[in-house]
């Protein structure tokens, strides 16, 4: 029986972890020497990350423990659980879609169930810093409040492993079924839609109870108010402490204007009367807002899954509770953690099979016989002439038909289209965050905001753009046999992306202008400069493109494998970027200059002739660059042919 | 494009010196001296991995030589120049092809015909009657990457055709391809070579080279050990036994016992 079970199944894992250990193995040995001595410090870098992370858990759990009290020790898991669970939402966005690096195709006709490779890829999508981190700092935590708490924080393992598994296990999950998913065109575009919306959602419901939270306060703070005249420290202190809750500062703000007359009020009394008063009263507070704090945590540690793990805490540590009760939430965590990973694997198993589509009713009747498409229909399916068949005017025919077809092909990609949309989702969730305090800003601080949102929507979007060769993948071989000149290719490829890329980021600024009611001057001027920003914008893409070509797997916007020096040049050509797109918000700078020497030009949208002026001038470098960088590609190009079409595991 | 003679003085298609390209220390082509004539249909053959594949890449530009000189239709393809400008008048089916994968085969011809600027209405005309004759025409409007391997194969030659070039290199066309789109490309690539242009042609299948191609040049080891009409070949024998003794010395009894027990 046992010998049985381990031929079937313990046999075949650790065949795969062997497979697993050698693809990894293989390609680092197969890799250049400074490719491996960077691996190395990037091993030695989460090595480090790890332990200083544990021992800032250590610390912490000793410490804080010791500060807020063994009853309130929960309180600090759930801020931790919070944590945990963000880092690793953000991270799991961050990979978008899931690499697997033992694909079923390659086993699917092999004599074993492609289970325990399943399990394999699961095991290494753990293998990131932010796991490593997230489990040092628990570990860490848990060690340092055993210091207080003693023995009964062994004990607080059992529902951290749970709580780990349940995570990595439920998003991993939802990875494959995205994956699925957009491997289906008909739904790809509901999922395209749905997700930033979902994580808009999502994003909103702390924002909102917050701010719902906040609003209580205040009305707490007015009906105070209203019975005793309070001490000017207290509207301070409740300032001081909205701020530090991350609540929106200005809620308090408003009460601030009262502070000089309260004061007076306070003067009555004996400095030091006053003083310990205030003491007393700031006690009292803390105690109140803990309590709050504790009851709320107390409810949400029940009825919501990712703090679980301190609700269980809390049975332990605190009196009164039941203590079964952490055992049957770890086991309901593992037993959803191993629903989810049993879901995936079918669904991952149906991906590989090709059985995803089978479902749908359409497709089957469609499959019934061979489709007779009309001829009509082939020839010209309507009267408007096809995207790839346009003349751009000014443009060479060359550079005309790379941008068309760059243009036909990246929008149909489904993983393209994502990626371009993800740019607008941080400022669109910042800008909701911070709704209130931008809406607050003069029009200087808000153009300078929103030309920041199209910088950093450009910086996330160089993920495409500064890869274009990357997704061409065995395409690029066409270009490296086709005659055509070289900077017609690179001005084809920009062609593509600036209306892109400026369509995204106009739209963005002019909504953002609508909801913030920034000036029609200023709103204008963040647009010039967001169209100044593409000219050197491309060109910085341009380079990062000749320079640091990462091969991109078909349907991933993932590099399939780095080498380590492009890393670390493409790293610098980022972190240039904002510096050089910095230039345009120049005409800003010299609007607020003249209006301050100035007064009587106050207001005048002085910025908009310099802008324009910026903007011609950054036609002009992108014409004069262009030519200098075709030059460099055409020395480059064998080189980038080898990169892109490289095959890894 | 026509007035490509006028140009050249070169009586060579290819001509190659001393071609060398490293991997690591291993050489993938060691020291070869092509010559193909204009006006021939030259077959390259060689066992798995005898450089076949990293000759055509050298010889069209997708791969740097470690050392010697190439020149194509008398350009020295080493140069960029003159290489960009010899890529006018080739058609290329690379060893792993060249297709985007969110391209259907109609915007796909379209754009290589583009580049090359030809005019739209002749790229249609062209890019339909190429997919009729490889009988693609009922799968224009499905992107290259739900394409069959044979599929994806005969889109390659479509646009390696569509430019109308003057030399043709053709890594395995007939890999993949069933058989009546052999017979047709067979016939296309005979009347291509009796109007004057060249075909440089690597594949598997000695028969179809004995029947199609008036001279071989045989590689072994990235060595190049035999380059000859066809005439002369068949005249002491047949290619296939021609081709074993030149290439098929490292064989082994072709016997496992094990297997018939
Ligand atoms: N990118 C590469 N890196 C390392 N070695 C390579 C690379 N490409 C080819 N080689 C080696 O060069 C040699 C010749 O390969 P090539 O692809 O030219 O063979 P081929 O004659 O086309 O074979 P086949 O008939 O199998 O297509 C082989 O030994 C191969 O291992
Ligand atoms: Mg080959």
């Amino acid at each position: 029986m046992i010998q049985n079970w381990l031929q079937r199944f313990f046999a075949p894992t650790l065949l795969f972890i062997w497979l697993r250990f050698r693809l990894r193995y293989n390609q680092v040995t197969h890799s250049s020497k400074l490719a491996q001595a960077l691996g190395m410090l990037g091993i030695a870098f989460v090595a480090c990350a790890t332990l200083s992370v544990w021992m800032g858990g250590l610390l912490g759990g000793y410490f804080f423990t010791r500060l807020v009290g063994v009853e309130n020790h929960f309180l600090l898991w759930d801020g931790l659980l919070l944590i945990a669970t963000v880092s690793w939402a953000i991270h799991v966005l961050n990979e978008a879609q899931r690499g697997d690096p033992i694909t079923f195709d390659k086993i699917l006709h092999l004599p074993i169930t492609p289970a325990q490779a399943f399990v394999v890829n699961y095991l290494s999508s753990l293998g990131s810093t932010v796991f490593f981190m997230t489990v040092g700092g628990f570990l860490g935590f848990i060690l340092g409040s055993i210091f207080v708490l003693g023995w009964v924080g062994f004990l607080f393992l059992i529902p951290t492993a749970c709580f780990l598994f349940s995570m990595t296990a439920l998003t991993y999950w939802l990875q494959g079924w995205l994956a699925a998913v957009m491997a289906n065109p008909r739904k790809r575009q509901t999922v395209l839609v749905a997700i930033p919306i979902v994580i808009i959602a999502l994003v909103q419901i702390p924002v909102q109870t917050l701010n719902w939270s906040t609003d209580r306060e205040r009305g707490k703070i007015a009906q105070q108010k209203a019975t005793s005249p309070p001490a000017a420290e207290a509207v301070v202190e409740s300032k001081a402490d909205s701020v530090d809750s991350g609540v929106q500062p200005e809620a308090a703000a408003e009460n601030v204007p009262d502070q000089n007359a309260d004061a007076a009020a306070a003067a009555e009394l004996s400095p030091e009367e006053a003083r310990e008063k205030r003491k007393q009263e700031r006690a009292e507070r803390r105690r109140e807002e803990l309590a709050r704090w504790k009851q709320a945590f107390t409810i949400a540690n029940y009825v919501f899954p990712p703090l679980w793990t301190a609700g269980a805490v809390q049975a332990w540590t605190v009196p009164g509770l039941r203590w079964w009760l952490p055992l049957g939430t770890s086991v309901a965590m593992v037993l959803a953690g191993c629903l989810a990973l049993r879901a995936s694997y079918r669904s991952t198993l149906q991906y590989w099979r090709g059985e995803w589509d089978l479902g749908s009713k359409s497709k089957r009747q469609g499959s019934q016989g061979p489709v007779e498409i009309p001829k009509e229909v082939l020839a010209n399916s309507s009267g408007r002439v096809p995207w790839i068949e346009r003349r751009l005017p000014w443009v060479s025919e060359e550079a005309s038909a790379v941008a068309t077809m760059t243009w036909t092909a990246m929008l149909r990609a489904p993983e393209v289209k994502l990626y371009l949309f993800l740019p607008l989702l941080a400022p669109a969730i910042l800008g909701m965050v911070f709704r209130k305090g931008l809406s607050s800003f003069n029009d200087y601080w808000k153009g300078l905001v929103l030309c920041g949102f199209s910088a950093f929507a450009m910086l996330v979007a160089s993920g495409i753009a500064g890869n274009m060769f990357g997704y061409d993948r065995s395409g690029f071989r066409a270009f490296v046999l086709s005659p055509m000149d070289r900077r017609s290719l690179l001005l084809g490829r920009n062609l593509a992306y600036a209306p892109l890329i400026a369509v995204l980021t106009l739209s963005a600024t002019f909504v953002f202008c609508l909801l913030y009611q920034v000036g029609l001057g200023m709103s204008l001027l963040a647009m010039l400069i967001t169209l100044t920003m593409l000219g050197p914008y491309l060109l910085v893409m341009n380079w990062m493109a000749i320079l640091t070509p990462f091969p991109i797997a078909s349907g991933s916007v993932q590099p399939k494998h780095f080498d380590f020096g492009s890393v670390v040049l493409n790293l610098v050509l980022s972190m240039i970027l904002p510096f050089i797109l910095g230039v345009s918000l120049l005409p800003i700078g010299a609007q607020f200059l003249l209006g301050k020497l100035l007064p009587t030009l106050d207001g005048w949208p002085l910025g908009i002739p310099l802008s324009i002026l910026l903007f011609v001038g950054s036609l002009w470098l992108h014409r004069t660059v262009l030519p200098h960088q075709a030059k460099l590609l055409e020395k480059r190009e064998k080189e980038l042919l080898r990169i892109v079409t490289s095959k890894v595991e | 494009m026509e007035s490509i003679e006028s140009h050249h003085r070169s009586p060579f298609a290819i001509e190659t010196q001393d071609l060398t390209r490293l991997f690591g220390d291993k050489a993938a082509v060691n020291r070869v001296n092509l010559k193909v004539d204009r006006g021939t249909l030259y077959g390259f053959l060689g066992h798995n991995g005898a450089g076949k594949s990293t000759t055509i890449k050298m010889l069209t530009g997708l791969l740097a030589p470690t050392s010697g000189t190439v020149r194509v239709l008398g350009y020295d393809m080493l140069d960029t120049r003159e290489g960009l400008e010899a890529k006018r008048y080739l058609g290329v089916i690379p060893e792993n092809l060249a297709l985007f994968d969110n391209l259907t085969a109609h915007e796909y011809l379209m754009f290589v015909g583009r580049i090359h600027r030809l005019d739209i209405p002749t790229i249609k005309q062209r890019s339909d009657e190429l997919l009729e004759l490889l009988s693609l025409q009922n799968e224009r409007k499905k992107l290259a990457m739900e394409y069959s391997h044979g599929m994806r194969k005969k889109l390659s030659l479509a646009a390696a055709l569509l430019p109308k070039p003057q030399l043709l290199f053709l890594d395995e066309p007939f890999e993949g391809v069933d058989a009546v789109a052999s017979v047709a490309i067979r016939e296309l690539l005979t009347q291509f070579v009796a109007r004057g242009c060249t075909v440089f042609i690597t594949s598997h299948v000695l028969e179809i080279v004995q029947k199609l191609c008036t001279h071989v040049g045989i590689i072994s080891q990235g060595e190049l050990v035999l380059q000859s009409s066809m005439g002369e070949i068949l005249a002491n024998g047949s290619l296939e036994d021609k081709f074993l003794s030149m290439a098929g010395s490292q064989q082994g009894s072709g016997r496992l016992e094990w297997l018939e027990s």
